[in-house]
């Protein structure tokens, strides 16, 4: 059961907690953002895939902060007390969840920003298009991997593999569609529908784990 | 009154290794439950069984009368916890981690900041802006209990509460316990500080093969000795044996036992003839402690090595 003040108490506990973290966290986004806006500017080499940069500028990044939100939690213990405090399980997964997704949308589109600005600075760059499709694949991209990063995250006994297992699965729903649209008329809308369906049937997973005793198992790194 | 946590019949494994037993324990409204156990007796797995953490194989476990296990927001506003984790962020202060705490219980910032002030008026708690990270493992587990207490709920399970505690910390906790129980709270307080438990716990029960045996409290008058602190010399032991008690040497004094209270003062009238200074002298009564030790001592346990 979800409840609305529960999500509202996460979602300011997420917030102050990322704010208080040490600068170094900082900067190295920054850093992603920033390198990762060149790939996206620039068209004109032979590593450009457009909008799949994106796309894995998502897993990068939703996995980033799922690895802060949700597994650190479980390694200091905070999670445990956290889940006796009064909000439901249902809330605090899901005030995470939303959590990811709003910083993940922030970074990406700071991400486009930036991809924008380098193409007008430097013309040589090419134009990559960088339109409403792809922002719409990029943040179903991270619906996938939010909700695969929550699953994961208690599934897996070491979640230092998180990453790894995020580009799998998202890379894997790419490629099934990229193969199919070889030999199939796929629409244009299907790769953002299939990619946020894959990550409503992953939440749902993730709630099943959540609300079992999974969740109080040692992290092992 | 009818018991407020009622766990009957209660087991709990963990793959093949069964921790708890056919474990039954009923608490009243206004009771401080002791539990003690060896390390690795399921003190820890009870709490969390309690408090919802984890689910039970077989039996039953209602507080308040719900199963912990459903995970209602309606049952977590009514219990204080500390476990084994203090569960704060260590990136935020002390205040910010108490409003998320508060806020999460349903409790608005002018009842928290006066539950505080009322309180918590001469910890470090009061105004308290340093990051949790920067604290000691006693002003947070000072913060833990603060946390627990806070709203005055109805149900209450401490983990090691006086862990890592200073004297002036050590005894404000067991005020704030003891003012909880007057509001008619339930509680139980697992520990392996005997003394705690014989300040604060009117019944204690003993996890032992996975099962609990409740301890009968010796009455509380009677009295298993006296001690007198006075210098460690031996002519004074001998004056307390001539005088017919039977004495036993401690670090800070004489501990000895007697038939009857009547030679007391023949024993400090020997010691002060002899210009021995009495720093104090008082009665030793039998608490849950002694019968804990003698519980241990005859399952053969190695109860005082660990102790």
């Amino acid at each position: 059961m979800i409840d609305i003040n529960g999500v509202r108490t996460v979602l300011i506990k997420e917030w102050k907690c990322f704010v208080g973290s040490d600068r170094s966290v900082f900067i190295l986004y920054m850093i992603l953002v920033v390198s990762w806006s060149f790939l996206i500017a620039n068209s004109n080499t032979q590593i450009n895939t457009g909008s799949l940069w994106l796309v894995f500028f998502s897993v990068i990044v939703a996995a980033n902060f799922s690895n802060t939100v949700f597994i650190s939690e479980r390694v200091t213990g905070t999670l445990e007390i956290f889940m006796t405090s009064g909000i439901t399980r249902d809330s605090i997964l899901f005030g995470k969840m939303v959590f990811v997704f709003l910083m993940s949308s922030f970074m990406g589109l700071l991400c486009i920003m930036f991809g924008i600005t380098w193409q007008t600075i430097f013309p040589e760059f090419g134009t990559t298009s960088i339109g409403v499709y792809e922002i719409i694949v990029y943040l179903s991209s991270t619906v996938l991997n939010i909700g695969s990063s929550a699953f994961l995250s208690v599934k897996m006994a070491n979640p230092r593999l998180l990453h790894f297992a995020n580009i799998l699965i998202t890379a894997g729903v790419v490629i099934v569609y990229i193969a199919v649209s070889g030999f199939l008329y796929l629409p244009h809308y299907l790769l953002p529908a299939v990619l946020i369906c894959g990550g409503i049937v992953m939440s749902i997973f993730a709630r099943r784990e959540f609300n079992s005793e999974k969740i109080l198992q040692p992290v092992i790194f | 009154m009818p018991p407020i946590i009622n766990v009957s019949k209660l087991n709990k494994s963990f793959s093949k290794y069964s921790i708890l037993d056919n474990i039954s324990i009923q608490i009243e409204p206004g009771t401080v439950y002791g539990l003690v156990g060896l390390n690795g007796a399921g003190k820890t797995t009870l709490l969390r069984l309690l408090t919802g953490l984890l689910k039970p194989d077989n039996g039953t476990v209602s507080v308040l009368n719900c199963n912990p296990w459903e995970h209602k927001r309606e049952y977590y506003q009514k219990i204080g916890v500390v476990l084994e984790n203090d569960g704060f962020w260590g990136n935020l202060s002390v205040k910010d981690n108490l409003a998320i705490y508060a806020s999460a219980k349903g409790l608005n910032s002018s009842e928290v900041e006066k539950y505080i002030d009322e309180y918590w008026k001469n910890s470090e708690i009061h105004s308290n802006t340093r990051k949790v990270k920067t604290l000691s493992r006693g002003q947070r587990m000072q913060c833990g209990l603060c946390r627990a207490f806070m709203g005055w709920p109805e149900v209450y399970f401490l983990d090691e509460p006086a862990l890592a505690l200073d004297m002036t910390a050590y005894e404000h906790m067991c005020s704030i316990i003891r003012h909880a129980q007057k509001r008619g709270a339930a509680m139980i307080i697992s520990s392996h500080q005997l003394d705690t438990i014989d300040k604060l716990c009117d019944r204690v029960g003993i996890l032992q093969d996975k099962r609990i045996q409740e301890l009968e409290k010796e009455k509380p008058d009677s009295v298993s000795g006296w001690q007198i602190v006075t210098e460690n010399l031996e002519q004074y032991g001998k004056i307390i044996k001539d005088a017919g008690g039977e004495e036993i040497v401690y670090d800070n004094g004489y501990y000895f036992k007697i038939d009857t209270p009547k030679t007391i003062p023949l024993i400090i009238k020997n010691l002060v003839a002899v210009d021995c200074k009495i720093y104090e002298v008082k009665r030793l009564q039998d608490g849950f402690s002694n019968t804990i030790r003698n519980y241990y001592n005859s399952k053969k346990e190695g109860f005082n090595d660990r102790y």
